[in-house]
């Protein structure tokens, strides 16, 4: 759902006015029209006769680049867009698509490097500006993704992803306010954004806004019956309120989807915690472990369930396990508790 | 609504007759104990008559002991006729005075619904058995109706006194709402009897405990007369592996064949208060000399008068004295007193401890905890949820602190009172009658388990719309501050190097920095065990004598953050011979100098003594360093501080003859130099005996 549709960007069939001396152009369009059908090996074997006919046809050779790379030839994608931009270093989607390419290689400067050299051929190209912020956000370096998404707001008022994404960079930097009102601007443009009524609901958890929360999280789920991860955020709020009996529903239903989702069993050991069956906790924060060996938390969580049903080496050693594994408060507990 | 109510009145109408029929059993009217009631039971009657009689003489007298017998009696008559309003208020009454307060609840309920005129107090009594019972609303409407059914006089004088209860009541509901966290158990059947067993009191370590248990087989098989109870004994149980031994009755001098309990426990567990009933109530004092008691020692008249003096605590030096007395000079009903020790080993005039501690109502059960600073006591004043609770103060700066209810499960609406707590601070004792116990009052120990231990919740989001991968959300982890003890207690045995027998030595504390004896202890003669607590926040030296030893010094700089820890220490002590080393652990020097530093004269006055009460003793005084640094360096740096600990004693007049000084530099290490704990040991100053 999320995978940008690389080929956005494809550009429009060109008019054929002699057929016999246009055959390379024939070809064009017929790549074209699988394109648009969906069938990218006939797309990319009519691209690749079309050069052969014509290897200065830089429309084709950017096509073609942009094939590649949904075919996920990343490098096969790289050289094509070299081409068409030796013969037409105007093309600021060339650039762009590049850009793209060298980020999935993990060629970030490169990609960095692509997607300026896009925005200085077209300072209104908003999704080079998008995708610049991301590669920044990825970075931490939230203030210039903040800047970029900001950019591609002004050149596309309706871009919905770069106020989620803006949204996402502000609440990094602990602006939830900001945070709270770009997601709710997303979900405004595009209703049907499953995601962002998820960040809303957990940026208004954040604000203590639970009851808003659990709306925003319950939208989600109705645009997404599968959205396990919503699911299991809905539970955490419902546990903030202390309704343990309903977050554990919720926790319940995201593992029927995803049965192999450990957070959801490390929270629902956490709410049958709170309702003091410790036994009941235990076996699910035994089954995060399973899941994950390496779960710090829910060996911290365990050992404090452990703790009350009066096993106190069980308990420290948990807390030791996930004192190595970084849990600071384990840490204090088994320099407090443990031998 | 309507409807329903409507329909309601319809059947009551219709089965109207017949719940006049029914009424007259299910709500029946008082019956007496007659003829006219018991028309065909005659000798039933007879009996159930005389077992009243019976009670009544025992519920006369006031005595707990007469309350429970009676209460068997009543019992009695009670399952013959338990429709009589004034037997029902009596049991309930009986009841009220013993341990088993709580079932007083069903027979007062009972005594007032089939007669609510039935005593003039019965609402004051349904006040206290709701109150016990945890009905907490109920006991506030019923304190309420008592009062109000209160005459003028005894309005004015015993008002307050129900007013008080009610707000014990208010109290108790909020402390119910925020129960402290803790583990209750009872430390089981092989310590507890079916007897009453209380007054807990633990050392420092919890090794030892000793209690008051009013058990059969004690030193006296007589009965005390006043709650045909047997006779108080303290006993005495020991804690190896977490596991308490069979509890021992130390037998006479420490107990007679009157009543013997216990009231306090120095750190160590080498001296005791016990309490005496007579002289109005009396402290005395046993010490441990080997393994036996000696004959218990009443402690002098600042202490004891003719007034009610009850429990006792040490500090951690046992200089000083925080008793119970309700002599004259407080604020009313029984206050906390505190004495220190004089220069002759006698307890200088008591002081009380102020308007903060004490109220105008009981203060019972002092507990000063070895950390020198924290006091355990009972009260029936401050915010109480009920009859005494458990209150701590803290001493800062000369101050004690607004007593804080050390909170529900712990206190209840009973009387809490005489609770001990180990010097980790993770254990309580108290002793309580709850149900599900060996019989009786049992000892329980608490272990508190702080404030609640945040779980952690996992979720994530999808923060970039065209990524599909979610994100975690990052955890920050509340901080928790868990408080524990600001104390070290260093325990271990004394022995003679070579031949490992235990040794009783002379421990003294000194506070390097003040140049000033904290305090003195010894070890066990029969098992050469000590036990020493140091509070946090002082850089102690401890000094190890014993006769024909040469002495040993320890150093201990704690800094006043430090929590609870124990350090398992033996210490070998080395004859006095020619050619013996000892390490003088508080002998201090700047870093890379060679001048002396004042927290260095506490010791020196010690080698000082050693040298003018041996004249013909010489001693070599050598210097030692770890491996840093370039081995001439070093050599010279040892020799000059060698020098500086003759030079100071040469200052104080010992002839320099007997001394010698040597700097080995780092060729004699005592420790491994790969380890900063190993280099430290190497950087010491030694004194070796030349001749004696």
């Amino acid at each position: 759902m999320l995978v940008s549709s690389c080929f956005s960007y494809a550009q429009d069939t060109i008019k054929i006015a002699t057929p016999d001396e246009q055959q390379a152009e024939k070809l064009y369009n017929e790549a074209i029209a699988f394109y648009d059908k969906k069938n990218l090996s006939d797309a990319l074997k009519k691209f690749n006769q079309a050069i052969e006919i014509k290897p200065e046809f830089s429309k084709a050779l950017f096509n073609r680049g942009s094939v590649k790379y949904e075919l996920k030839d990343f490098k096969g994608a790289i050289t094509d867009f070299d081409k068409s931009l030796t013969i037409d270093a105007t093309n600021e989607k060339a650039y762009f698509g590049r850009g793209q390419a060298k980020y999935e290689l993990n060629d970030t400067a490169g990609a960095l490097a692509d997607y300026g050299t896009a925005i200085e051929k077209n300072s209104g190209y908003s999704q080079a500006y998008y995708y610049r912020g991301g590669l920044y956000f990825e970075q931490g370096k939230y203030k210039e993704a903040i800047a970029d998404y900001t950019l591609a707001i002004s050149a596309n008022t309706d871009y919905a992803y770069a106020y989620n994404d803006r949204g996402s960079a502000k609440r990094m930097m602990d602006d939830n306010k900001g945070a709270l009102a770009d997601y709710t601007k997303a979900t405004q443009i595009n209703p049907k954004l499953a995601f962002a009524y998820n960040n809303l609901g957990s940026i208004k958890k954040k604000l203590e806004d639970y009851d808003g929360a659990i709306s925003a999280y319950t939208t989600a789920i109705t645009l997404k019956p599968e959205y396990y991860e919503a699911i299991n955020n809905r539970g955490t709020v419902k546990f903030e309120k202390a309704d343990y009996k309903g977050a554990i529903t919720d926790y319940d239903d995201a593992l029927k989807i995803n049965t192999k989702y450990a957070y959801s069993y490390n929270n629902r050991g956490n709410a049958k915690y709170k309702q003091k069956d410790y036994k009941g906790a235990v076996t699910d924060y035994d089954e995060a472990i399973k899941l994950n060996a390496n779960y710090g938390y829910a060996y911290l969580n365990r050992g404090i369930a452990k703790e009350m049903l009066r096993d106190a080496k069980g308990a420290c050693d948990d807390w030791k396990k996930a004192a190595t594994l970084g849990v600071t408060n384990a840490d204090n507990y088994l320099k407090l508790q443990c031998k | 609504m309507n409807k329903t109510i409507n329909f309601k009145k319809q059947l009551v109408f219709i089965f109207g007759c017949l719940l006049l029929v029914t009424s007259l059993t299910s709500f029946a009217q008082n019956v007496d104990f007659t003829k006219t009631a018991f028309p065909n039971q005659k000798d039933q009657l007879k009996e159930a008559q005389s077992e009243i009689r019976q009670g009544d003489d025992l519920y006369a007298t006031g005595l707990e002991g007469d309350f429970l017998a009676a209460i068997q009696h009543y019992l009695k008559a009670q399952s013959f006729n338990p429709n009589n309003a004034m037997l029902n208020y009596k049991i309930g009454n009986c009841y009220l005075n013993t341990y088993q307060k709580t079932n007083s609840l069903p027979y007062l309920e009972k005594a007032i619904k089939l007669n609510p005129y039935v005593a003039t107090d019965v609402h004051l009594l349904m006040g206290k058995a709701y109150h016990l019972n945890y009905k907490f609303d109920e006991a506030i409407a019923e304190y309420k109706a008592y009062k109000q059914s209160m005459l003028p006089a005894d309005l004015a004088k015993n008002g307050a006194a129900v007013d008080k209860k009610v707000t014990e009541c208010e109290t108790a509901k909020e402390l119910v709402k925020k129960p402290v966290r803790v583990f209750i158990d009872n430390i089981g059947c092989n310590i507890n009897s079916a007897y009453p067993d209380y007054s807990p009191i633990v050392n420092a370590d919890e090794s030892m405990m000793i209690f008051t248990s009013r058990r059969a087989g004690g030193t006296s098989d007589k009965t005390d007369p006043t709650d045909k109870g047997f006779y108080e004994d303290i006993y005495i149980t020991y804690n190896q592996n977490g596991v308490w031994s069979a509890p021992i009755n130390p037998g006479k001098p420490l107990n007679s064949d009157m009543h013997d309990a216990t009231v306090g426990l120095s750190p160590d567990g080498q001296k005791l208060f016990i309490y005496k009933g007579d002289n109005g109530g009396d402290i005395l004092q046993c010490d441990l000399d080997g393994d036996k008691w000696t004959k218990p020692d009443r402690l002098n008249k600042t202490i004891n008068t003719q007034y009610h003096e009850s429990s006792a605590s040490f500090s951690y030096d046992g200089k000083t004295i925080y008793f119970c007395s309700d002599r004259p000079g407080g604020y009313g009903g029984s206050d906390i007193w505190m004495s220190t020790l004089g220069e002759k080993g006698r307890w200088n005039e008591a002081v009380n401890l102020g308007s903060v501690i004490n109220t105008p109502y009981n203060e019972e059960g002092v507990f000063m905890m070895p950390d020198g600073k924290t006091m355990y006591f009972s009260s029936r004043g401050h915010n109480t949820m009920g009859d005494y609770d458990i209150f701590k103060s803290l001493l800062e700066n000369g101050k004690w602190s607004e007593p804080e209810n050390i909170g529900y499960p712990i206190n209840t609406p009973d009387e809490d009172v005489f609770f001990t707590i180990s010097g980790s601070g993770k254990h309580g004792y108290y002793s309580s009658a709850i149900a599900g116990g060996c019989g009786a009052q049992d000892i329980y120990m608490i272990t508190f388990l702080g404030v609640e231990k945040p779980v952690i919740n996992n979720n994530e989001d999808n923060l970039l719309a065209n990524k599909t991968e979610p994100i975690s959300e990052t955890v920050i982890e509340p901080t928790l501050v868990i408080k524990s003890t600001n104390l070290t207690i260093l325990k271990g045995v004394i022995m003679d190097e070579k031949t490992k027998d235990p040794v009783k030595a002379q421990i003294v504390l000194t506070d390097n920095v003040k140049n000033e004896v904290l305090a003195t202890f010894e070890s066990n003669s029969k098992t050469g065990k000590y036990l020493v607590s140091l509070p946090s926040g002082k850089n102690y030296g401890i000094a190890v004598k014993a006769e024909n030893y040469l002495f040993h010094s320890e150093n201990f700089d704690i800094p006043a953050v430090a929590g609870y820890q124990e350090i398992n220490k033996d210490i070998l002590l080395k004859r006095f011979e020619v050619g013996t080393k000892i390490v003088l652990n508080n002998i201090f020097f700047d870093v890379a100098k060679s001048n002396l530093r004042p927290e260095s004269y506490a010791e020196l006055g010690l080698l000082l003594k050693l040298l003018n009460d041996i004249p013909t003793l010489k001693i070599e005084i050598s210097g030692h360093t770890d491996n840093q640094g370039a081995a001439a360096y070093n050599q010279k740096l040892s020799e000059s501080r060698a020098k500086a600990v003759v030079d100071y004693l040469i200052g104080k007049g010992i002839e320099v003859t007997r001394l010698t000084f040597k700097g080995y530099g780092f060729t004699q290490p005592i420790a491994t130099n790969s380890t900063e704990e190993g280099r430290q040991m190497n950087r010491r100053t030694e004194f070796k005996v030349l001749s004696k």
